[in-house]
């Protein structure tokens, strides 16, 4: 145990709630490998600070999202690791052949004796193993096929991923220039937002110029306002503008096929609200 | 020692055995098992992360990435090591704070090991604790309230804190360990 350079209760609690730089991150997990009167402490700020986690209030997890996880969940099936019964049983078979072999060894027959029922089995056993390394290979080649073609499938995966990406970069990397292109005017641009969203996927880009910079404490919000009379705006993300007043937003999972009648920005405390509290600023239908 | 390990909420062997056996099923692959596992503690993590995103998308994103990380390595999470309720509430935080910082995830999921054991399977034993949390709270002076939730809910450093608020920084991490203290007090009351 080391017990030479104690973590401080201060930097304890701090790398529980993981608020350390990255270096002094890795030199208390380092430390805690090692000391269990840290490791102990440390283990008793995160209880204090579950109990804590329960004080947030009591929100409903959206409908949608249960199905969403399941949905996830069997598209990565995992395959049920063995009990240690089966594996046992399964080496005690891969040594099961050659012991057969012994039984039927057909190179122990004498040449011209007429073949019994365990010079008939051994046949049997001959023939399956030549049916079923042919299955085999009917199966390796199928398999080689799917390889292939699941090759090629990832080959072009990853050139639209790396296209998507270099996309996304030049709209959002803080260095790249946005302009918006329009007639020649004196009269000094207006906030605009362009904004995009697709229901079967639930995703939505937005990207807005021209935004004046707010008040610290506040910020933009996006909202997706439902068709039908009564429908409650859809909280669509916040944002706020770079010194250029350019802003983009990406979002992947909005719920899914809103029947979107407009969308609409505001300004909102920061962090966002569940329901506008202020006019809207920018409007689109 | 051991009397203070087991005295926040201390509960029945059984509570945390059928956790234990959920998991279990999940590592076998049984995907209904994790149909249990949201239903049983999705409010918790959604809630935490709402808390600390206040963006009902990015809240859900987090609850997801948090429920398929169970779903692939659910002996990330082992018995002794307490609360799985406390435990995934605990990572829903730190996760909606990354993403609060737009930073990758910092920390092995495993990482997080915790003295208390209380049990939030089931709903009652669950509202028991949250309003025993609750009041706890409430009891707190203002300015210990406000650092501590600055620091969890925010994800704010205690310079940060400091800077904010105006106040010494020996006194904000005065303030939030002993935040932290009353709370630890108010729950093996």
């Amino acid at each position: 145990m080391n017990t030479s350079t104690h973590i401080t209760q201060d930097d304890q609690l701090l790398f529980a709630l993981q608020l350390l730089p990255e270096a002094e991150m890795i030199a208390a997990h380092d430390h805690l490998m090692t000391c269990e009167d840290c490791r102990r402490q440390v283990a008793w700020i995160q209880g204090d600070l579950a109990s804590y986690a329960l004080t947030a209030e009591v929100q409903a997890s959206p409908d949608a999202a249960r199905e969403r996880l399941m949905r996830a969940i069997s598209k990565e099936k995992r395959m049920a690791p063995k009990p240690a019964a089966a594996v046992a049983a399964a080496e005690t078979q891969t040594e099961a052949p050659a012991r057969r072999d012994n039984i039927f060894n057909i190179e122990d027959a004498p040449v011209k004796r007429k073949m019994g029922f365990a010079g008939w089995a051994g046949w049997a056993v001959a023939a399956a193993a030549i049916g079923a390394a042919g299955l085999q290979y009917q199966q390796t080649q199928g398999f080689q096929h799917e390889l292939t073609e699941s090759r090629a499938e990832l080959s072009r995966v990853s050139e639209e991923a790396s296209q998507a990406s270099l996309v996304l970069q030049t709209l959002t990397d803080s260095k790249a220039k946005h302009v918006a292109l329009k007639l020649p005017s004196s009269t000094p641009a207006l906030p605009e937002g362009h904004a995009s969203y697709l229901g079967s996927t639930g995703s939505l880009v937005f990207v807005a110029n021209h935004m004046t910079q707010l008040e610290p404490g506040k910020t933009y919000e996006l909202w997706l306002i439902p068709s039908g009379k009564g429908a409650k705006p859809i909280p669509a993300g916040t944002f706020n503008p770079d010194s250029q007043g350019h802003a983009m937003k990406l979002l992947a999972s909005l719920p899914k096929n809103v029947d979107v009648a407009a969308m609409g920005v505001t300004v909102e405390p920061e962090g966002g609200s569940q329901a506008p509290t202020s006019p809207i600023l920018l409007l689109g239908d | 020692m051991n009397e203070g390990l087991e005295g926040i909420g201390a509960v029945p062997a059984t509570a945390s055995s059928e956790d234990a056996m959920l998991l279990a099923r999940i590592q076998s692959g049984e995907e209904q098992a994790m149909a249990v596992l949201y239903d049983r503690y999705s409010k918790i993590v959604y809630s935490v992360a709402l808390r600390v995103l206040r963006d009902t998308a990015a809240a859900e994103d987090v609850m997801q990435e948090i429920f398929m990380q169970v779903w692939r390595t659910p002996n990330g999470f082992v018995a002794t090591k307490g609360s799985l309720g406390g435990w995934l509430a605990v990572v829903a935080r730190n996760r909606a704070i990354d993403m609060l910082r737009r930073k990758r995830p910092s920390e092995e999921i495993e990482d997080i090991s915790m003295a208390s054991t209380f049990n939030l399977a089931e709903d009652s034993e669950r509202n028991l604790l949250m309003e025993r949390a609750r009041a706890a709270v409430v009891l707190l002076p203002p300015e210990q309230r406000k650092m501590l939730e600055m620091a969890f809910f925010d994800g704010l450093t205690h310079a940060e804190i400091a800077e904010m608020t105006g106040d010494p920084l020996g006194t904000v991490k005065t303030r939030i360990r002993s935040a932290l203290m009353t709370m630890r007090k108010a729950f093996q009351a």
